[in-house]
């Protein structure tokens, strides 16, 4: 039985409610591509613990309300 | 697709082009391909001065375009490439070691040198396509 751990996020929806900021603005800011915030909120990359914080401290909230980590079993 | 990429296709773009015309000549498709030792390598010296002059014309208009901040990659490029770098480099060394047994075998030292070069050449392959996948599956 193998473990696989997920990094879900909210990135998108604090985005929108954050005066509707683009991706590629907050990617400037975090200091990322536009691709790689796509990616974050797609749930294909999770960003380096660094970025996370940062993403969080754009949108003023603490990061467990941003990204959610949960351990499946598969 | 940031810049940083598109410097990178561009780059690896032109070296498979320049490699594919080399290989051309080789197996007599295009022109004549280089005999001697010395035409080898002054082929392989226009090749890399080539690169060089294609990286520095792409950096100086994306510099002239304003993007110079996306010439270096960010942390999801870093990992796809390094991830990618990782593949291309196992296959190269797997048939570095593949061809050493193949050295033992009556060859041309120009078979020799074309197949190092063809090597180097699929890993690069290799390289870039791996990359392209984990960039857009994920890494």
């Amino acid at each position: 039985m193998s473990k696989q751990n997920t990094i879900t996020n909210h990135v998108k929806r604090f985005r929108e409610m954050n005066n509707g900021m683009s991706q590629a603005e907050l990617g400037k800011i975090v200091g990322v591509t536009r691709q790689t915030i796509i990616a974050i909120e797609q749930n294909r990359y999770s960003p380096s613990l660094e970025s996370a914080f940062r993403i969080a401290a754009v949108f003023n909230t603490p990061i467990e309300e941003i990204f959610q980590w949960q351990e499946n079993e598969s | 697709m940031s810049n940083y990429i598109r410097m990178v296709i561009l780059l690896s773009g032109g070296l498979l082009l320049l490699l594919g015309w080399h290989f051309a000549t080789v197996f007599g498709y295009l022109g004549t391909a280089p005999e001697t030792r010395a035409d080898f390598f002054i082929r392989l010296g226009i090749f890399v001065g080539a690169l060089v002059v294609l990286s520095i014309v792409s950096a100086s208009v994306m510099i002239k375009s304003g993007n110079e901040d996306e010439l270096d990659p960010d942390e999801r490029e870093k990992i796809a490439e390094l991830k990618a770098e990782r593949n291309g480099s196992v296959f190269v060394m797997i048939s570095m070691i593949i061809l050493l047994w193949f050295i033992l075998q009556p060859m041309s030292p120009m078979a020799i040198a074309n197949s190092i070069l063809g090597i180097i050449c699929l890993g690069e392959v290799i390289k870039i396509t791996t990359g392209l996948f984990y960039l857009r599956k994920g890494v």
